[in-house]
């Protein structure tokens, strides 16, 4: 009976201890650590992750190392659902930056964690470190860069996150002089959270040249803390003397840990606080904050003098630095008329903008153009190089001509004083022109394979081109072959002969019409004649007789009837005018003698008329 | 009197109608503003500039435009001598016709016929009229018949040139058909000029003054005047 009592506590005790176990177990997960890597490198950081029980009575905090430093990134929760009880997980991934080399153990955090160990070995960052203890806006010693310049002090902002420094070679300069200048941006790793603009100068006495397209990073320890650091070169230049100050300012956006708010009397009797207070909550809306600030730089100040006035050149053109000058000529030997290059190099440091040549002006023999300028720097910032000048130069005369050297003035402020730099004077073979006729064209594609060795030589190369004074066309088509242009002779044509055939046909006409008219003419002759012999008029028997042979040749000869004259009928008919020029002598006789003439020789004058009017009427 | 009368105003009515006739078509031919216009002194220093650029085609090509308007200017000659040469072309030599028709244009040549053709007409007129001046006025035709034939010689010498082409390119391969795959029978070197035979799509049909034919791509050649001006 008492075994059977026994085996049913027993029964009992597990039916009760199974769901507590069951509900301790879910209640109580197993805590987690973990840090990766485990070996870094001092300037390096590892990440720390640490999973707790949200039900877990010890609340997860960083541990307190020594020479370690331990910057929340995240946090995150998981809810689980086991047999129908919930639990939650809760995480934080903490950032561990060592301040020093050594061997770290971090103690379990979690009940029931193991602890870590994290090996910190020396870095090799060539940039010099700054491991004295800083305090937040305090000021570190200056540190030499790789550039050469001085670092300022370097201040960290008010957080301590971001600083702003200046490099600089020194703090005394000109008027006008250009300096190096190197400016630093330290930012913490993880806490900066982006850069959002460059530096910027903030002072009216100065100029800043733009910065360098890339910034050089690297990695440094200021104040036992470590920083990226970026670097932009660029030039700074003063504009007036006096004593003088500047900072550099930044806008930066950091990150910065938000303090967790007390919950509420009201939302913790209504059970909401646990809600607002869960790291799952938070998280989601964000644990951390982002905050604009601007970093400025610690205040920088120089000592800005004016340039001397006493002994300055008069080609001084403003140029501050050290500078060395050459000049080369394009070839030795040229040709009269042919373009040579002079080219004049400023070599050094300093403010190349303010490098200046007019090179060479007027000169006898010579002629001279504009220079042109160009600048090769030989850095980021355009503080050394090499400023060259080209000249184009034509010799007007043969023979050796010689180009007088120039001089370069300059303010060398380590010297204090003007210097003045001059090249040697340059000498070249000029040949003698061809002749203008004979002009060789040098960018003609084959008249460089044919030059010109002497005066005698044929004429070689294009002749050089025209002055436009032709009249101009508006085709290439000959006139004969444009149609518009072929109406002219072919109208000329047929005017020409409409106006010859117009003529002829008038002058038939004509001749028609005369015919006719003259044998009308002759036939009233013939019988005035007849008319004067029966009344003995002798004058007027002779005159119509002479009227009637004239008609009757001038229809022959085709010439006018008072062109017939007793010369022109013996010039053409010759023997045979023995008649009609008694005939014409006898009419002359008659019409101014008078005269008596009987019966007989009447009739003999009037049958020879008409025998002349048969034989030499026209046809 | 009545004739001589009526033949002078003919005359006169006539010249004035002719003169009038060709004011009005040399004013409708010529625009106000020409599209294109040419020189000789711009087709010269046009192709002055081609030929020191190498490109001896179209160098050639110009000189040759210019040639149409300056034959007298020995500038002329002597570059298109100086890049034939440079491209291996023979230089070109002028036969006693074109020796002598090189003092003037041809276009100076036309107006002078045109010239020439007013002479023979008012003559011939004349010589109707005029029986006594016989002589005198055919001397003065026979001037004009001259001028005409000297203007008509130039006319045919000149039909060649109207289908006439300049190789531009640096060599011209000319093929046994109009087609790109076709054979290449010879290769023209630039500047050469060929006379167009027959024309294709994208090909001309060649003839050199070897007297060899073949196509070669209408992108290779110019027309020594163009055909639109």
């Amino acid at each position: 009976m008492k075994k059977t009592a026994w085996r049913i506590k027993r029964l009992l005790a597990a039916m009760i201890s199974i769901p507590l176990i069951s509900t301790v177990a879910a209640a109580e997960p197993p805590s987690t650590e973990q840090i990766e890597p485990a070996q870094i490198t001092l300037g390096q950081s590892a990440q720390l992750t640490i999973a707790a029980s949200e039900n877990s009575a010890t609340p997860i905090a960083p541990p307190v190392i020594a020479g370690l430093e331990f910057v929340a990134v995240s946090q995150s929760s998981q809810i689980e659902t086991v047999n129908g009880h919930t639990s939650s997980t809760h995480s934080v991934v903490y950032q561990v930056i060592p301040q020093r080399v050594g061997i770290y153990t971090i103690p379990g955090i979690a009940r029931g964690s193991q602890p870590l160990v994290l090996r910190v070995l020396p870095g090799n960052s060539g940039n010099a470190t700054a491991l004295a203890p800083a305090q937040t806006g305090a000021s570190t010693l200056p540190s030499v860069t790789a550039s050469g310049l001085i670092a300022g002090a370097t201040r960290l902002s008010a957080d301590g996150t971001a600083f702003v420094r200046l490099a600089l070679p020194k703090h005394q300069l000109y008027v006008g002089e250009s300096i190096p200048v190197d400016i630093q941006v330290g930012m913490r790793a993880g806490l900066v959270a982006s850069l959002n603009g460059l530096p910027t100068l903030n002072g009216d006495a100065f100029t800043l040249n733009p910065l360098s397209a890339q910034p050089v990073q690297s990695e440094e320890i200021v104040a036992g803390k470590p920083f990226t650091v970026l670097a932009w070169r660029s030039v700074l230049a003063a504009v007036k003397p006096g004593a003088l100050s500047l900072t550099i300012e930044t806008p930066l956006t950091v990150r910065m840990q938000r303090t967790r708010p007390e919950p509420q009397d009201l939302l913790a009797d209504s059970g909401f606080g646990d809600v607002f207070n869960d790291p799952l909550f938070q998280n989601f809306f964000g644990a951390t904050t982002e905050k604009d600030l601007t970093v400025a730089s610690a205040p920088v100040t120089f000592t800005v003098l004016a340039l001397p006035t006493q002994n300055r050149p008069a080609d001084f053109s403003g140029a501050i630095g050290k500078f060395k000058v050459s000049s080369e000529l394009s070839a030795d030997a040229t040709t009269a008329g042919d373009p040579l290059t002079l080219r004049l190099h400023v070599t050094g440091a300093g403010n190349f903008d303010r490098v200046n040549s007019a090179m060479l002006g007027a000169l006898d023999h010579w002629k001279t153009y504009q220079p042109t300028a160009s600048f090769s720097p030989a850095d980021n910032a355009g503080y050394r190089g090499e400023k060259s000048f080209e000249q184009a130069v034509i010799a007007e005369q043969s023979g050796t001509q010689t180009l007088p050297g120039m001089t370069f003035s300059y303010f060398d402020p380590e010297a204090r004083r003007y210097q003045t730099a001059q090249t040697p004077a340059l000498s070249v073979s000029v040949a003698p022109a061809p002749s203008a006729s004979t002009l060789t064209s040098t960018a003609s594609p084959t008249a460089s394979a044919t030059p010109t060795s002497s005066n005698a030589s044929p004429p070689v190369g294009l002749r050089p081109d025209h002055v436009q004074t032709a009249p101009s066309v508006s085709s290439l088509v000959p006139l004969y072959f444009q149609p518009r242009f072929l109406v002219i002779p072919s109208f000329l044509t047929v005017a020409f002969t409409g106006v010859w055939l117009w003529m002829r046909r008038r002058e038939t006409s004509i001749d028609d019409n005369g015919s006719s008219t003259a044998d009308a003419a002759i036939t009233t002759l013939l019988a005035q004649m007849d008319k004067a012999a029966s009344a003995g008029d002798v004058a007027r028997f002779f005159n119509s007789a002479r009227s009637t042979v004239q008609r009757i040749l001038a229809a022959r000869w085709d010439v006018s009837a008072l062109s017939i004259s007793a010369e022109e009928i013996d010039a053409r008919l010759g023997a045979e005018s023995r008649e009609l020029h008694q005939l014409f002598d006898l009419a002359d006789e008659a019409t101014y003698s008078g005269g008596r003439l009987d019966h007989a020789d009447f009739q003999k004058w009037t049958r020879t008329i008409r025998r002349e009017l048969n034989e030499r009427a026209p046809a | 009197m009545s004739t001589r009368r009526s033949f002078y105003t003919v005359t006169l009515t006539l010249l004035i109608f002719t003169l009038g006739a060709s004011a009005a078509q040399v004013a409708a031919a010529a625009p106000p503003q020409p599209s294109r216009s040419y020189s000789a002194a711009l087709l010269y220093n046009l192709g002055n500039s081609y030929a020191r650029n190498g490109n001896a085609g179209l160098a050639a090509l110009n000189y040759e435009r210019a040639r149409l308007l300056a034959p007298d200017d020995p500038d002329l000659r002597a570059n298109l001598g100086f890049v034939r040469s440079a491209s291996g072309l023979p230089p070109s030599h002028a036969n006693w016709f074109e020796r002598v028709t090189a003092i003037a244009s041809a276009n100076t040549f036309f107006w002078l016929g045109c010239a020439g053709l007013c002479i023979v007409g008012v003559s011939t007129l004349a010589r109707r009229r005029y029986p006594r001046h016989r002589g005198v006025l055919l001397a003065a035709s026979g001037i004009g018949l001259s001028l005409m034939i000297l203007a008509l010689c130039i006319a045919a010498a000149l039909w060649p040139a109207m289908n006439e082409a300049v190789v531009v390119t640096a060599e011209a391969p000319a093929r046994v058909a109009p087609a790109t795959m076709a054979e290449s029978l010879l290769t023209l070197p630039t500047a050469q000029i060929v006379s167009i035979e027959a024309e294709s799509a994208d090909f001309i049909l060649v003839r050199t003054p070897a007297g060899r034919t073949g196509w070669v791509a209408r992108a290779d050649l110019a027309r020594l005047i163009p055909q639109r001006g």
